[in-house]
């Protein structure tokens, strides 16, 4: 399930503690021995990090130069940045960003706050778990953009079908992967809980919770990518404003430059949101140590 | 700490009366005349032998004809279920105070014994009696190391021990203070702050015995417990239990695999009998120089109850070992 998943965004082990201090018998060495050492790591960390980005971008500007790919089809990445650094001026690109971002979020929060309270709940019972999970595995595998004209003829092609099959989307992998996760929680931690004689209460806030967060997040940080994914496809077959609107404009346009910039610009969103996900996770599961 | 200052001067004033009164007459008090004690509380015990040490006409402990059937899962063509017999008609008393070693094979059913006795499960035939009333789930006067640790992942070591606190209702601050000493007591005070993955299988075996120590109950009911650790390790930490249990006077059901833990740590040693789990024979353990300096393992005494034990054992195991071949043959 995490295969699709850049290296660096597996989630962290439970309670990992990030990159803190060295371990107690040594703690009280003078900070500045380690300080460059420290330094010099992470910059060689950042240098291994980005050294593929690199030498696909120098791959993408020369590749059109050298006539190894139609100049037409594929400009030079300089050309794409010099067209991107345009949109960004004019405007254009932030209205299309806000537009794309403004939908993508309310369907993934709604998402969120409502299917990860219903999967605790439905995996907590194991025979309602039994009971709805056929169905929930026909709907998880109806592809949401097999969807879209359905959500058009019921919602019209406003803003609501878009957050409607972005929030489509987004749910199965949450509820799945939530109601696994409390369905899997390590048998003798519940077995510990019980024998301190925890109300029902606590023993989920102590003990369930925090077992099951980080399946959780795993299946928040496959929708968020759900999320855009959909909704960049969305937008492209009937909107007004928005990435997928911009991307398949520009290539009606024959703006080929543009069209890349805005690629570009869905990657970068995808990074930055799972990024961002990746940090929210960080802190949550620090915070119920 | 509450708890250990009334039970340590519950066991002081029972030996004070021990020491005053007719020393026939441990138990039954000022009513029976002195040298009738010992028959009343044998009456009184329906015919059990019930602990040397403090004999009680209320055991702290009675299992009365217990049996634990787990269902089967379906197999062969059919798709039968066979239950799984774990105990059958399990006799047992242990009295308040007492050190009782539980030994078998594997799979013999030493942990539903456990689970038994902490409330976890419920017998499916006779009566898991806790001071004369039917166990009917978990209690705060009993805790349990679980075989298998039972840390919980997200919570440094310090934070593990001081969950069975915070369910205890201990103050903040208690806890904190409480919970280092307990991890000062088996060697990890320096690894407070690790996380259990951080820690070698010993080291998180230790802070689960720290979790149930802090929280200083009654009964302690200890699954294997040292079974992960190395012999040096080992010896001061049975040293540590025996002290802790002479001090406070808990009652201890220590389950191992080891004779020589057996025979060394407990007053009574539990041998069952291979699956289907029952009290095959208790031995009582005798040496002489429990809890004084000198090495009680080169004494004869220990000798012979370790090789008591051992034929005892053995005979199980082999049986045990047959009744498998048989099972994956048919
Ligand atoms: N939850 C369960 N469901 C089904 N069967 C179980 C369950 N727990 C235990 N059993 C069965 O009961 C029997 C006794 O298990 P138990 O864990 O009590 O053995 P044990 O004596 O503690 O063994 P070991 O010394 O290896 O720890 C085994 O045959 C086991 O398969
Ligand atoms: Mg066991």
């Amino acid at each position: 399930m995490t295969t699709a998943l850049g290296p660096d965004t597996r989630p962290a082990p439970p309670g990992a503690p990030g990159p803190g201090p060295a371990p107690p018998p040594v703690a009280d060495r003078p900070r500045e021995s380690t300080l460059p050492r420290r330094l010099a790591a992470a910059a060689r960390a950042a240098l291994t990090r980005t050294a593929a980005l690199a030498l696909l971008l120098a791959l993408w500007e020369t590749a059109p130069r050298l006539g190894l790919a139609d100049r037409v089809f594929l400009p030079p990445f300089s050309e794409v940045a010099t067209a991107w650094w345009e949109l960004l001026r004019d405007g254009r690109l932030w209205d299309d960003v806000r537009a794309s971002l403004f939908r993508s979020l309310t369907g993934f929060s709604l998402a969120v706050v409502v299917t990860v309270p219903l999967g605790l709940l439905i995996g907590r019972y194991r025979p309602v778990a039994a009971f709805l999970g056929p169905l929930l595995e026909v709907f998880r595998n109806t592809a949401a953009l097999a969807l879209l004209p359905v959500f058009v003829l019921l919602l019209g092609i406003g803003e609501t079908s878009k957050v409607t099959i972005v929030l489509y989307a987004c749910v199965w992998p949450v509820l799945l992967n939530t109601i696994g996760a409390v369905r899997t929680v390590d048998p003798t931690l519940l077995k510990l809980g019980r024998s301190m004689n925890l109300p029902p209460v606590r023993l989920f806030q102590r003990v369930i919770l925090p077992a099951c967060l980080p399946a959780v997040f795993t299946g928040v940080r496959l929708a968020g990518a759900s999320a855009i994914l959909v909704l960049i496809a969305a937008e492209m077959v009937g909107a007004k404003a928005g990435l997928g609107f911009l991307i398949n404009n520009s290539q009606l346009n024959f703006a080929i430059p543009q069209m890349y910039a805005a690629i570009l610009t869905v990657s970068a969103l995808g990074v930055g949101f799972n990024q961002a996900l990746v940090a929210v996770e960080r802190r949550v599961t620090r915070r119920t140590v | 700490m509450t708890t250990a200052s009334t039970t340590a001067s519950t066991t002081a004033s029972t030996s004070a009366t021990t020491a005053t009164a007719h020393p026939a007459a441990t138990v039954s008090t000022a009513t029976a005349p002195p040298g009738a004690g010992t028959a009343a509380t044998a009456t009184a015990g329906t015919g059990h032998s019930t602990g040397t040490a403090t004999a009680s006409a209320v055991p702290r402990i009675r299992l009365d004809r217990v049996g634990k059937s787990y269902p089967g899962r379906p197999s062969g063509r059919r798709g039968a279920r066979t239950p799984t017999v774990a105990l059958q008609d399990v006799e047992l008393d242990v009295a308040a105070g007492e050190f009782t070693v539980v030994v078998g094979p594997s799979g013999c059913g030493k942990s539903t014994l456990l689970d038994l006795l902490g409330g976890l499960e419920r017998p499916s035939s006779g009566r898991v009696l806790l001071d004369g009333e039917p166990v009917t789930g978990p209690g705060p006067e009993r805790s349990t190391v679980f075989q298998q640790y039972a840390l919980l992942p997200w919570r440094t070591a310090r934070a593990n021990v001081e969950f069975g606190l915070e369910a205890a209702g201990v103050p903040r601050r208690e806890r904190a203070a409480r919970a280092r000493e307990f991890l000062q007591l088996v060697g990890l005070r320096a690894f407070e702050d690790r996380y259990p993955h951080e820690l070698s299988g010993g080291m998180r075996q230790r802070v689960a015995i720290a979790r149930s120590l802090a929280c200083d109950p009654e009964v302690l009911l200890m699954d294997e417990p040292f079974a992960a650790l190395d012999a040096q390790t080992r010896e001061t930490l049975q040293d540590e239990l025996l002290g802790i249990w002479q001090r406070t006077g808990k009652t201890v059901v220590f389950i191992t695999h080891s004779i020589d833990e057996a025979v060394l740590l407990g007053q009574r040693v539990a041998v069952l009998t291979s699956r289907p789990g029952r009290v095959k024979e208790v031995v009582d353990i005798e040496l002489d120089a429990r809890g004084e300096p000198g090495d009680p393992r080169s004494s004869a005494r220990f000798a012979a109850h370790r090789r008591q034990v051992w034929e005892l054992l053995h005979d199980e195991i082999d049986r045990a070992r047959t009744l498998e071949r048989e099972a994956v043959a048919a």
